[in-house]
């Protein structure tokens, strides 16, 4: 319980934090949402109407603070820049964004596991090196231009899908979720190579250690050496590192989305940040963070699940 | 001589690959059996544990038998296929190690890895697995055994830990325990007590110990036959009387000399000069000439053949044999 408490303090702190430091970035950074709105042939006059209107001449603590409020009691405001409110905007596309989130975090378990699983049968063996090479590779390449990469071999090759034809769920949540799988695989290689990679090590790390031996001469075989033993051991230090690469999963995801011509969150911050839409964007950030730390206080829960060692010092 | 449960012949043991691999054991022979408690004592690095894994074939990688036979009630297991030797492993043969802090698993409960054993060799329904766990608990002498049972490894102590371990090896009642360094990493107290458990045990069980150390304090505390090794080679085998009581090799002498004793209260300790070679530079001749005080011109040669001392007592020396130890025919 105090543990609960504890996370749900911590994740308060966060978020804060993180909306606090956003709004200054913006206010550093040149230009606002008024004279965006106004345009470039506007007098200095009619941009000073436009902010009084904004209430952006209030002091910087007063306006954070206003916001702030608002998010607490759950008045999001309106967007500057499209005039609706902030909730029904992001009603409209926080689900796109965490549909491919999910579909690609749930690839990269997928993918990794059974990968990790199969290189270390032997350490430096073949499956081993060459699963090494690959995973080097795609560590290195960037998840947009893999994006344009899986465009090209499952849209304009294998006509897979068609590029650019997104699907909203409301037309079909099953034509959503399979245009949704490309850009998915698109975040989830790198990220998953990644994870084989840790997966990996800490298998060979496990491998080592005392247990194992006895394990062995108890007379299991090495197959249930690893099910039984090491791979549960094994799985601690990587739902760590999973819970770590959430955030790389978020915001791969809204790079991928301008690839791929999905409506999701990624496209709504860039518009926040280009037409200096202060109620949107803070609102983003703090949903995005919000979201961060609830996965990662998932993967606390987890690890104290497995590890009996956890549930103590908690 | 009645055929013992475990003999090792001339077995020796190759470290890494290559045409001529170094041998970290060298035609060592040594038998144990009839409930024994048998104790192989040595310096670290001498060949002592792996002696120990290469009987239920668990050498790590790269490390082989190289040579002669492991006799096992009837099979030589230098011979047996991995899953002959897998049937073997904890329900005949079992092991316990040196480091109790880490040789469980801690992720599992203890009651849970004292079964996993019967488990593998096939004991009986779930109830049946839990009484004998159950009774191995109270036979390691742990307290509480219920609660032993739910606790994870983290919650006990290293001696109750080491207990674990012992309950692990026992509760598929094997003939041959091998305990390499089972006391080592804990404190006296607490040593004192696991030794003396292991003999009770010994002797209400009737399993036969091959007891490894380099403390012999601990092997004349507990063992019946000791077999002294060196750099790869035994040197010296016997009664624990023989051995601690008349000491023939010149090894044996200055490692029983090398023990603090209440007697030399004051005195500065002793030490053998030098250090155990590392395994490519062991030689032909008797691996302890270069440190031995009493060494003469063919000792770095050949290594001695066997001097027969007595009806169990054995030593391997050239100042031994000229002495009129009757050399003892080739086996």
């Amino acid at each position: 319980m105090t543990f609960l408490l504890k996370r749900l303090a911590a994740a308060a702190l966060t978020v804060f934090l993180v909306s606090a430091l956003t709004f200054a970035a913006f206010n550093i950074i040149p230009g606002d949402a008024a004279s965006a709105m106004a345009g470039a042939d506007a007098t200095p006059e009619q941009v000073e109407q436009i902010r009084e209107k904004l209430g952006m001449n209030r002091p910087l603590h007063t306006r954070y603070a206003g916001w702030l409020k608002g998010f607490v009691s759950g008045d999001l405001g309106d967007s500057l820049r499209f005039g609706t409110p902030v909730a029904s905007l992001l009603r409209e596309k926080l689900p796109v964004t965490m549909t491919l989130a999910g579909l690609s975090f749930a690839m990269i378990l997928v993918i990794s596991f059974p990968l990790a699983l199969l290189t270390t049968r032997r350490e430096n063996g073949i499956t081993d090196r060459a699963a090494s090479a690959v995973t080097t590779v795609s560590v290195s390449v960037p998840n947009f231009f893999l994006g344009v990469l899986i465009i090209w071999v499952f849209s304009l090759a294998l006509k897979l899908f068609t590029a650019g034809a997104y699907v909203p769920r409301e037309q079909s949540a099953g034509g959503f979720v399979a245009y949704l799988v490309f850009p998915a695989l698109a975040v989830a290689l790198p990220l998953s190579a990644m994870v084989v990679k840790f997966l990996r090590s800490a298998i060979f790390e496990q491998k080592r250690e005392a247990y194992v031996r006895t394990a062995y001469s108890e007379g299991s075989s090495s197959g249930r050496v690893l099910s039984r033993h090491v791979l549960k051991n094994a799985v601690i230090p990587t739902v760590t590192f999973l819970g770590m690469i959430i955030g790389d999963i978020l915001g791969g995801s809204i790079v991928v989305e301008q690839v791929f011509s999905v409506p999701g969150l990624g496209r709504l911050l860039l518009s926040a940040v280009n037409s200096r839409d202060f109620p949107l964007l803070q609102t983003l950030v703090a949903y995005v963070t919000l979201a961060v730390v609830l996965a990662n206080t998932l993967v606390d829960i987890a690890i104290s699940v497995i590890d009996p060692r956890i549930r103590v010092a908690a | 001589m009645e055929t013992k449960l475990l003999a090792l012949e001339n077995l020796s043991i190759a470290v890494g690959g290559g045409k001529n691999p170094p041998l970290a054991v060298r035609g060592i022979s040594l038998e144990a059996g009839g409930g024994e408690l048998v104790g192989l004592a040595g310096e670290s690095g001498c060949g002592k544990s792996l002696t120990a894994l290469s009987i239920p074939g668990l050498l790590p990688e790269g490390v082989r038998i190289a040579g002669g036979s492991i006799m096992f009630g009837g099979t030589d297991l230098a011979a047996e296929s991995e899953r002959g030797l897998r049937a073997l492993r904890g329900s005949d043969i079992t092991m316990v190690f040196q480091e109790p802090m880490s040789s469980l698993n801690p992720l599992m409960k203890v009651g849970s890895q004292i079964a996993e054993p019967l488990r593998l060799h096939g004991a009986g329904s779930r109830a049946e697995i839990r009484a004998r766990v159950l009774e191995m608990i109270e036979k390691v002498e742990l307290p509480e055994p219920e609660r032993i049972y739910k606790a994870y490894p983290h919650q006990l102590s290293g001696g109750q830990r080491q207990r674990v371990m012992l309950a692990i090896a026992l509760v598929c009642r094997p003939r041959l325990l091998i305990a390499d360094e089972p006391t080592t990493a804990l404190d006296a107290a607490v040593q004192s007590q696991i030794l003396e458990l292991l003999k009770r045990l010994n002797a209400s069980l009737g399993t036969t110990v091959l007891f490894i150390s380099h403390d012999l304090n601990v092997i004349r505390s507990l063992c019946s036959r000791v077999y002294v090794m060196y750099a790869g080679r035994i040197c010296e085998s016997g009664t624990a009387a023989e051995i601690f009581g008349s000491p023939a090799h010149e090894y044996t002498k200055g490692l029983i000399a090398s023990v603090p004793r209440r007697e030399m209260r004051g005195m500065p300790l002793l030490g053998i000069p030098g250090r155990v070679p590392p395994v490519e530079k062991y030689g032909d001749g008797c691996p302890f000439a270069p440190r031995c005080a009493r060494r003469t011109g063919e000792c770095g040669k050949r290594f001695p053949e066997v001097s027969r001392l007595s009806d169990t007592h054995f030593a391997s020396c050239y100042r031994v044999a000229s002495r009129g130890g009757e050399e003892r025919d080739d086996e």
